[in-house]
């Protein structure tokens, strides 16, 4: 897959951004202070937001409004439920894709566990769920039909233990078989990028690796270790044991 | 001296006990961070404390005195809340006069309510932005607006519900420095769900399902990797990595944070 924008603009409420960029699979993650315009730059390659130049490319092909090759969970999704039950609410997207009704159940309940979301509660409404449960919900309603782009505006803030750690499997599970980018302000989250394309004031300010771009201290340790890139901790406690004998 | 005494409370929503058998005393100014997952019962325990539902059983305590329904609004007037999402929060399309609106509800009058918004507002760092609409902030500056309409009240008790979440890290440095500037005489409550930042507060009171996992020093309660996985809290970067390193058989002192992570990679050496 690749995804490309070339010389996109947006001007609105005296703000602007101008970007071209494009993706290939894997995972890339965009940063930058609050305002610099990830979450507008997310709307404009989720082409839902109507730009005022420039053209967004998937595989070749002009987007140009709605498509469903790309999904995208806006920041706290789950102020997006909005079906009677938990099962209907995840299901949604599935109507237009033109499944039966078995092959929609199976997928559905299958997000449902993927998302550790307790069969009991699959007939209930969203709105009497758990936090964590209704966040990690209106994700499987998102991944649900298997988009080849996944677009995530700040999916960790506010995630449990388990709730990140479900997120972070949905995040490996996309990038190996398309593209995920993914705005954040997690710089674990973000040491897992294939790359780190950075943004300031409406512009993309530089555009590399997560060893070179962090500064939290498993970046900080793996660029003194000479290593390419910043590996789990795990990893990193044994080697930083050897280059201690 | 503001105070919090929380006793033997217990609390549904009408299923099953969100709280039960909660008890906790916050004897004087301090820092506490109540740390617990999605559904830890946090959040509700901030509404009894402040007021916003009502007690059942149980008795709450603030500054000595009981909390009942007669007198519930009184007591509230010393507990400011900041809560995570400030869009939902303002109330005037200009920031002074959404930082009057605090004031101006408990009667004060008009010079007072000025010097207050003046005092809040230097001290937020926000006095070129008093005529600006809230609503069109950055994030950060959202934040501090919310705060700044809060101890426009003088509140006696800070409680911080989630509050820094939304922030990226200069957003978050910011706050702290302004919490640290406030607490003095004060206590100040983060509800958090991240170790990260409960460790920015002395005194740690984790919860796991409606009850009291443990008590004490952050640097006890959260250098527990155990403890906090059993309560659904990941523990922070500095205490996975130093728990690694004694695992691969490094003598590492166990860190929960970034600064103490640099001392104890540093004492290696």
């Amino acid at each position: 897959m690749q995804l490309a924008l070339k010389d996109g603009t947006l001007t609105r409420d005296g703000f602007s951004l101008e970007a071209s960029i494009s993706f290939d699979d894997g995972l890339c993650v965009v940063m930058g202070p609050s305002g610099a315009g990830k979450t507008t730059l997310l709307s404009l390659l989720s082409g839902l937001e109507r730009m005022d130049g420039g053209s967004l490319m998937l595989d070749g092909e002009a987007v140009t409004g709605y498509d469903r090759r790309i999904g995208i969970i806006f920041q706290h999704p789950e102020r997006q439920l909005f079906a009677q039950s938990v099962f209907d609410d995840v299901s949604f997207s599935l109507r237009r894709l033109g499944l039966g009704r078995e092959e929609r159940r199976d997928r559905t309940a299958s997000a449902l566990r993927e998302a550790l979301v307790d069969e009991k509660l699959w007939g209930v409404s969203p709105f009497a769920l758990s936090g964590g449960e209704r966040r990690r919900a209106a994700i499987a309603g998102m991944v649900v039909s298997e988009p080849s782009v996944l677009l995530m505006d700040e999916p960790t803030v506010g995630l449990d233990a388990p709730s990140y750690g479900y997120l972070m499997g949905i995040v490996e599970r996309f990038r190996k078989k398309g593209i995920v980018v993914m705005a954040t302000h997690d710089d674990e989250a973000a040491s897992r990028a294939d790359r780190i394309v950075s943004m300031d004031r409406g512009r993309i300010v530089s555009d590399g690796a997560p060893v070179d771009v962090l500064s939290f201290p498993g970046a900080v340790l793996s660029r003194a270790l000479g290593l390419p890139c910043i590996p789990p901790v795990e990893e990193l406690a044994a080697l930083i044991k050897g280059r201690m004998a | 001296m503001p105070s919090i005494a929380a006793e033997d409370i217990s609390f549904s929503y009408g299923g099953e006990d969100v709280l039960s058998s909660f008890s906790f005393t916050i004897p004087g100014p301090g820092t506490v961070a109540v740390l617990g997952a999605n559904g830890s019962g946090k959040s509700t325990l901030m509404k009894l404390i402040a007021g916003l539902l009502p007690l059942r059983r149980g008795r709450i305590e603030i500054d000595g005195r009981q909390v009942t329904e007669d007198n519930a609004f009184s007591i509230r007037r010393s507990i400011g809340i900041v809560f995570q999402d400030p869009d939902s929060q303002f109330v005037s399309p200009v920031l002074e006069e959404d930082t009057a609106f605090g004031p101006e509800n408990y009667g004060f009058s008009r010079t007072e309510v000025m010097s207050r918004v003046d005092r809040s507002l230097s001290l937020t760092g926000l006095q070129d932005r008093r005529r600006s609409a809230p609503q069109l902030l950055s994030g950060g500056e959202k934040e501090r607006a919310q705060l700044a309409g809060v101890i426009a009240i003088s509140p006696d008790i800070l409680i911080f519900d989630e509050a820094f979440s939304m922030l990226d890290l200069e957003g978050q440095r910011s706050m702290h420095d302004l919490v640290a500037a406030l607490k003095e005489g004060r206590i100040v409550v983060s509800i958090t769900h991240s170790a990260e930042e409960a460790a920015l507060s002395d005194r740690v009171i984790l919860l796991r399902r409606g009850r009291i996992a443990a008590d004490g020093p952050s640097e006890d309660v959260l250098s527990d990797m155990d403890l906090l996985s059993s309560c659904s809290i990941r523990p922070s970067y500095a205490l996975r990595l130093t728990s690694a390193l004694r695992e691969a058989g490094i003598d590492a002192r166990f860190a929960i944070s970034d600064d103490g992570l640099k001392e104890a990679l540093c004492s290696l050496l």
